[in-house]
């Protein structure tokens, strides 16, 4: 079974039919080309593919695109500003948070959503939203130190009217 | 010393050696010198304190491998 | 300060934007035109005789091009070292593990493949299973293989020192076992390779390796091609440590297919197969004796260790080597003997994994350290600080510590964790405990894998014929580790320009040999080698400057992008305004200040003697051991670490929680901060997930019970306490710029720091890894009981050492 699926991804609206079965991972690596997102292990549990769907982090490998029919998704490829990488980005490539970096993409759209609805999380607040990516390179430190930076980078940001 | 010589295996090619060689005659004389060599007489490990006394005979395998090869 | 402009810095990675946007490449990123998918049959069974293989009924199926399996891959063995070669890529009438590959289907599309794999039948006659070491050593187990006699695929002795006669010097003597787990390295990118061939037959594989150049000639070897024709070249990787250091059946089984179709094929493992190809960390027992006089002073350890290394052999030969010989650091030990058997049992092989060999015998030996110094009244620091070598000296074993930081990292963490205080301070009734422990590293191998005198690393180092940059182009691994940066902050420092002007290709066997990320050497050998072809390339520019400028090429000096001279002065306006008449005034030369740049320096060269290329070589030189004159000895280098972590035990579920730890390691010289500190903690999380969780679980027909990440737990963020790195740099004669291994030696001291940690705040010294609440939790259930302390392993523990001591006598 084929079913249509009308999705806006990193801002741009896109339609196409899908089988029931293709996951959201799948859909935006294979069709859509957007293979910033990781695949390692299909069952949801490292994080790599993790997605924004509506702006919640989504491991993308566990949901059928179907299911994301009508959604705003971002992706790892949506979050720089053309080569302006984003506030956190920057902070990842600065603090040295990224080794392997399989799972930098699925860490940034977390660290994303998780500023979003906090703007100066504590580094256990930090380390509880990150819960859900694994990364077996780095001991997650330089990651939440990254992350910190951002915070406050962005929030400083704010404050100057940029 | 000719008569004497047998044709034995040594990491998998033959090899001529005198008859009766010992481990120790052959690492000196195939340049094996490391003292973490490991050695296997017919598949076996030799211990270090019998290279002096183990000798090869017609046919007998010997390996000789430098496990240190990291990893 | 450093005396570097870009060495010692905190550098960010050269690949680090690619990466945080989602633009590097991994091999699950890539396709090619008309490429085919394929999937492998594996075994379901651990043991058996394959009675039937009929893949008509699968290559029927629309869409399916080909499968392929003993039949047409042939019976050619391979594996890691020649001295083991035991595997062939399927499986020849016999299955040995659950997993074993049997045939691979290439088809159209991935489904497709899959079904075929499905249709194909098979049948397999079960043979009698051997599961564990008992079993495999046991008189008259069923053997796997003809060849290994008792199941034992490698056997060690070792006798450095004479631990018979000076055992009576030991005034007090502690014996203990410990018993780990099977483990999966976990990285996050699973395997995966794409392989293509041309029509004048030159195979073209793109894999997710840690080491193109082995893969190169074990697939040239098995299938039986030219080593000319065939190309490996290394996408980016998602993480390797250890596991991904060998050529694997996917690998030859997808060039098979793409030789036999001449169609790129693709195929990609699910998380689950990761798990079935294993070649992870053993399962190891090991028992020690350890003598110490009264002072403290270690005077022997008698060591046995039994490894379970599964099907094949895979790294095992060394695996069971390093097991008992990195126990001659950083200590002070007179008198090391040594017993190791590795066994084969039908479950997935086993092969290398950070701290290769070494950390579950480390481990025990730091348990049994903190044993001896509360026996003896002393503080395990200070036990430690009592023996630990210094920069100079030598092991029994013949480890040259060439340059040793032991004591400063040691000293370094116990004054960070505020050790005195928490010693005494911390509350075991509420299960709080402190623990320390050590550890070192071989930074790199004194041999490559196969018998040779080739060179471990060759680079070169281009520049580019306008502009200035530098291309440096080796088959090197970067794998996550940051070897790519590493090579480029060195190409950027010796030519004296900006690390944004170098650009690295790595990882492709036509730029050159590297024997791959292994062993904590690419720092170390292919830094070297870089180095050199970096001052080859500048020297060939400084030579030519000499002769257009005058002088002596040592007078031109290179730096920040610019070439000066440290005597003597040099008029280049001729040559700029050359440079600008060519091209109608574009220079290409941002700067047109007075100081002459790189760019006009490498461009005169150029226009003088052509392409300019550095090359640079590496191998280890001959390190003498004393036995019979000058000999390789096990590696140019070592680091070393200390630990001293702080735990929380929840003594109602026996939870172990890290509240603190301070790490330090000896790298030598750090050519990047960052990098270094990103290598220590990393390691710790690995050493904390093997302390506390990690576990591949069989169940009773050889089936891995837990192939996936939710069951397998690693750590997460969660688990890990900050990480506050302390970088001490030794200085080290062997290593370029004085740099070492920094890439597995910090998990040495992880395990037993938390161990003997836990042990302070529980009062139990384990025996069996890992330390999940379950095992805690009866652990000081039992420890409070009649029968004292014991464990469910204890009894079989006993009679796998039985055995081994009986195979020992019969010796």
């Amino acid at each position: 079974m084929r079913y249509p699926l009308k999705l806006r991804v990193n801002g741009r609206q896109y339609e196409s039919v899908v089988p029931a079965k293709t996951t959201l991972a799948e859909f935006l690596r294979q069709d859509m080309g957007l293979t910033g997102t990781k695949q390692g292990c299909g069952e949801g549990e490292c994080g790599a593919c993790t997605v924004l769907v509506d702006g919640t982090p989504v491991n993308s490998c566990c949901m059928l695109a179907v299911e994301a029919d009508g959604c705003e998704i971002t992706t790892i490829e949506g979050v720089s500003n053309g080569f302006e990488l984003h506030p956190i980005q920057k902070a990842f490539v600065e603090v040295g948070a990224i080794q392997c970096g399989y799972c930098t993409p699925g860490m940034v759209l977390t660290t994303k959503a998780l500023l979003e609805r906090n703007s100066s999380p504590n580094p256990q607040e930090i380390r509880e939203a990150l819960a859900g990516n694994l990364c077996r390179c780095t001991g997650y430190q330089k990651i939440v130190d990254a992350i910190e930076v951002a915070a406050g980078e962005m929030e400083s940001g704010k404050g100057g009217g940029r | 010393m000719a008569d004497s010589t047998i044709e034995i295996t040594v990491n998998g090619f033959g090899e001529k050696v005198p008859s009766a060689s010992t481990i120790s005659y052959l690492i000196e004389h195939l340049k094996e010198g490391d003292r973490h060599l490991l050695v296997e007489h017919n598949g076996k490990f030799i211990h270090p304190q019998h290279w002096d006394t183990i000798a090869v005979d017609t046919g007998d395998t010997i390996e000789f491998i430098h496990a240190c090869f990291g990893g | 300060m450093s005396k570097h402009d870009i060495l010692n810095s905190r550098a960010p990675r050269i690949d680090a934007a690619e990466k945080v946007t989602g633009r590097s490449q991994y091999l699950d990123d890539l396709t090619r035109p008309n490429m085919l998918y394929g999937a492998l049959l594996q075994s379901p069974v651990a043991h058996g005789k394959i009675v039937k293989l009929d893949t008509t009924r699968a290559m029927a199926l629309p869409g399916v091009v080909e499968i392929v399996t003993a039949k047409e891959a042939g019976d050619i063995l391979f594996g890691v070292s020649p001295a083991r070669y035991d595997e062939t890529v399927f499986a020849v009438d016999r299955v040995r593990y659950v997993g074993e590959e049997i045939a691979a289907v290439a088809a159209e599309d991935i489904e497709t493949a899959m079904e075929a794999v499905g249709l194909i039948d098979l049948e397999i006659e079960e043979l009698p299973t051997v599961l564990d070491m008992e079993a495999a050593l046991t008189p008259g187990a069923q053997e796997l293989f003809e060849r290994y006699s008792g199941n034992v695929t490698a056997e060690v002795f070792q006798d450095f020192g004479d631990v018979e006669k000076e055992r009576g010097k030991a005034d007090k003597v502690y014996t203990d076992h410990l018993l780990s787990q099977m483990q999966d390295a976990a990285f996050m990118e699973p395997h995966g390779c794409i392989a293509e061939i041309d029509h004048r037959g030159h195979l073209t594989l793109t894999t997710s390796t840690q080491s193109p150049h082995y893969v190169q000639r074990i697939v040239a070897m098995v299938l039986g091609l030219p080593l000319s024709k065939v190309r490996v070249v290394k996408p980016c990787v998602g993480g390797g440590f250890g596991p991904k250091a060998a050529a694997s059946n996917l690998e030859l089984a997808v060039c098979l297919l793409a030789m036999r179709t001449g169609r790129p094929v693709k195929s990609v493992y699910s998380r689950e197969q990761v798990f079935l190809r294993s070649r992870a960390r053993h399962q190891f027992l090991h028992k020690m004796e350890l003598g110490v006089k009264n002072d403290g002073t270690l005077v022997y350890v008698d060591h046995h260790a039994t490894l379970d290394g599964g099907a094949y052999s895979s790294f095992g030969i060394a695996t069971v080597y390093y097991a008992g010989s990195l126990l001659g650091g950083p200590y002070h030990l007179p008198n090391m003997r040594y017993h190791g058997v590795r066994v084969c049992t039908n479950k997935p092989a086993c092969g290398a994994q950070r701290g290769h060999g070494g950390v579950i015998a480390r481990a025990l030996l730091e348990s049994l350290l903190d044993t001896a110094a509360e026996d003896m009244g002393m503080d395990p620091v200070e036990l430690r600080l009592k023996n630990v070598m210094s920069t100079g000296e030598t092991t029994c074993n013949d480890l040259n510590m060439s340059s040793l930081g032991m004591r400063e990292c040691l000293e370094a963490v116990r004054d960070k964790s505020d050790w005195d205080n928490k010693r005494k301070d911390l509350n075991a009734d509420e299960g709080e405990g402190i623990g320390a422990a050590c550890g070192f590293f071989v930074s790199g191998a004194g041999y490559p894998i196969y018998r040779s005198q080739t060179w471990h690393s060759t680079v070169t180092v281009q520049l580019s014929e306008v502009g200035g940059g530098a291309i440096v182009r080796s088959a090197a691994a970067e794998i996550g580790q940051g070897s790519d940066t590493v090579l480029a902050m060195i190409a950027a420092e010796e030519l004296g320009i900006l690390l944004d002007n170098v650009r690295v290709q790595s990882g492709d066997t036509d730029f050159s040999v590297d024997l791959g990320a292994y062993s904590s050497r690419q720092t170390l050998m292919m830094g070297h080698a870089v180095r050199d072809a970096a001052i080859n390339a500048r020297n060939k520019v400084a030579e030519v400057l000499a002769d257009v400028f005058g002088g002596p090429a040592e007078r031109f000096e290179f730096k920040g992008g610019y070439v000066g001279v440290t005597e003597g002065d040099f008029d280049f306006e001729k040559v700029r305004t050359d440079f600008i008449k060519e091209h109608r005034g574009f220079t290409d030369n941002p700067d047109e200040g007075e100081r002459f740049t790189f760019k006009e320096a490498s461009r005169l060269a150029f226009n003088k003697t052509g392409t300019i290329v550095g090359c640079g070589e590496y191998k280890p030189p001959p390190l003498g051991g004393r036995f019979k004159g000058a000999a390789v000895g096990t590696s140019p280098a070592y680091g070393c670490s200390a630990q001293i972590s702080e735990v929380n035990v929840d003594l109602e579920t026996g939870k172990v929680d890290l509240a603190r730890v301070a790490m330090s390691h000896d790298c030598g010289y750090a050519i990047n901060r960052t990098q270094v500190e990103g290598q220590m903690q990393g390691n710790f999380l690995m050493g904390l997930g093997e302390a506390l969780f990690e576990e591949v679980k069989f169940d009773e027909l050889g089936r891995t019970v837990n192939a996936n990440l939710a069951e397998y737990k690693i750590p997460t963020s969660l688990d890990v306490p900050p990480l506050d790195p302390i970088v001490i740099e030794s200085n080290e004669p062997n290593g370029p710029y004085g740099a070492k291994e920094v890439g597995e030696g910090g998990i040495m001291p992880a395990i037993p720091a938390i161990m003997n940690a836990v042990y302070h705040a529980t009062g139990v010294r384990f025996r069996e890894l890992p330390l999940n609440p379950e095992r805690v939790l009866k652990a000081i259930q039992s420890l409070h009981s009649e029968g004292g302390l014991s464990f469910p392993s204890d009894a079989k523990c006993e009679r796998i050492i039985q055995l081994l001591e009986k195979r020992k006598s019969d010796q």
